[in-house]
């Protein structure tokens, strides 16, 4: 015997050995019982025949009558073109008697799609309102955005505080001006009117110096002052009328052309009456 | 019918063809029958399973759908069968006790002969090539010039009781390999295990029976 077995000798080796076979007598008792099993299958396959015939008689009744006397000629034992029909017999069998799915059905797919459009509204409904065209995923920025606004608000309200302020400043200040100016107004208004007077009465004593009556005759108003320039000029007295001319002009030099004009209208007046 | 495939023998069967389950019995049952010999204590037990088995698939035949191969639904009903043939017996090794006990009292030599003779009672031939060896054996064993044939036929008497050695695992997926033809991945769908897993298995049994084969041999030329 050699040392080197290889598979295949092992093999060849066991099917030389592998020769057993069942007793003819169980042989014989399992083909017994496929034989009963297969009569009573066979009963059972020609009772559903005829009722599957008979419940779709209506519909096709022509194809129906040969498969009717298909069955009632088959004999104990099935010749090969029974055992060849019969599968499609049984086929069709199954076929009208298995259920489709729940998912194949058109009730089964409107079910589905009502159910996902239920699902994406409770979705929706349960989402937050739109507050802006940002993008909803950007909340961060949307966030920025807000800060920034409020903070801009904020100082708009500053600013517009302090304009505010300094406006109600300056028209206090104005005001205070104006007050001012007003005091001071009534003050020169006052001194010119003691002037005036003052000034008449040097003209009624004529014995005051000319720097006096210069500085005493400044018209407190423009019809008092041509009214000294008018009795200046009936006295002749030309360069005292000429003094309260200036001093006229230089307190209300608005209205040059007015008193140059009526000075002049008083010169003529003059003039004419000297002529007489 | 021949030419027919089993799938469409056993459709033709559940429509109540009876010749062509007897077809598809006598293409497997040799095979089937020594899967439960190979892997059971006695032949009876073997033969108890195997009327089982084929009980059952009559049984299972008006609900039988050509989904998978004929041979694989065959031996896995073979298989859980097997399975719950063991568990009904406690353990395995249970029942493989009363053999392996006897192999130890008897002697090596004397077993091999004893558990051959029983293995292969129902078949006269085989039985009267035991004969022949054991007569070739008792005349003269240190004849130089042995036959071959007497030599082949020791072996294979041999290598069945190497067989009954091995573990259940590997024992099976060796029978499902070399008796009845199944591929690898066959085995391993029927099995519910890996490929590799049965790969190694097989690997594992050739190289027990090998050895197993040789060192026999040698102690029964002793």
């Amino acid at each position: 015997m050699s040392d080197k077995m290889t598979d295949h000798d092992l093999n060849s080796l066991y099917h030389q050995g592998a020769t057993e076979q069942p007793s003819d007598a169980l042989d014989q008792c399992i083909l017994a019982s496929a034989e009963k099993q297969a009569n009573i299958a066979h009963v059972q396959h020609s009772h559903s025949e005829k009722h599957t015939n008979s419940t779709f008689n209506n519909n096709n009744s022509a194809t129906l009558t040969v498969e009717e006397s298909d069955v009632n000629a088959s004999s104990d034992k099935p010749s090969t073109q029974d055992v060849v029909a019969l599968p499609t017999k049984i086929q069709a069998k199954k076929i009208f008697s298995r259920k489709k799915p729940l998912y194949k059905t058109w009730y089964g797919q409107l079910s589905t799609a009502a159910s996902l459009v239920f699902v994406a509204a409770l979705y929706l409904q349960n989402q937050p309102p739109i507050r802006s065209f940002a993008p909803p995923h950007d909340t961060a920025s949307y966030d920025e955005q807000q800060i920034g606004s409020e903070r801009l608000e904020s100082e708009m309200l500053d600013s517009q505080m302090q304009q505010s302020e300094e406006i109600e400043a300056a028209i206090h200040s104005q005001q205070k001006e104006n007050h001012s100016m007003m005091m001071q107004s009534n003050k020169m208004s006052q001194q010119k009117q003691q002037a005036s007077a003052e000034a008449l009465q040097g003209l009624q004593d004529r014995s005051l110096p000319q720097a006096k009556v210069i500085e005493n005759n400044q018209p407190s108003s423009i019809i008092e002052g041509l009214k000294i320039i008018a009795l200046h000029l009936e006295k002749g007295e030309k360069e005292q009328a000429n003094i309260v001319l200036k001093a006229l002009l230089t307190a209300y030099p608005e209205r040059q052309k007015e008193i140059t004009a009526s000075y002049e209208s008083l010169q003529k007046s003059n003039l004419e009456k000297d002529d007489r | 019918m021949t030419g027919i495939a089993d799938e469409i023998l056993m459709l033709q069967y559940a429509q109540g063809d009876v010749q062509a389950f007897s077809e598809l019995y006598f293409r497997h049952k040799n095979s089937l029958y020594r899967y439960f010999l190979r892997q059971t204590a006695t032949p009876e037990l073997a033969e108890e399973l195997y009327q089982d088995v084929w009980n059952k698939l009559i049984k299972a035949s008006p609900s039988y759908q050509a989904e998978s191969k004929f041979s694989t639904w065959l031996y896995r009903i073979a298989h859980n069968e097997l399975i719950d043939h063991y568990r009904r017996h406690a353990s395995e090794k249970k029942v493989f006790s009363a053999s392996i006990e006897q192999v130890q009292e008897k002697g090596q030599a004397l077993s091999v002969r004893h558990h051959c003779n029983r293995e292969v009672h129902n078949n006269d031939n085989d039985e009267q090539g035991i004969e022949d060896v054991k007569a070739g054996f008792l005349a003269d064993k240190n004849q130089p010039n042995v036959d071959d044939e007497l030599e082949s036929k020791q072996q294979a008497v041999q290598l069945k009781w190497c067989l009954q050695q091995l573990p259940r695992e590997q024992k099976e997926a060796f029978l499902l390999k070399h008796e009845s033809g199944f591929t690898l991945n066959e085995i391993a769908q029927l099995v519910g295990e890996t490929s590799e897993n049965i790969k190694s298995r097989i690997r594992y049994s050739i190289n027990k029976l090998k050895h197993c084969v040789r060192h026999n041999m040698g102690k029964f030329y002793e």
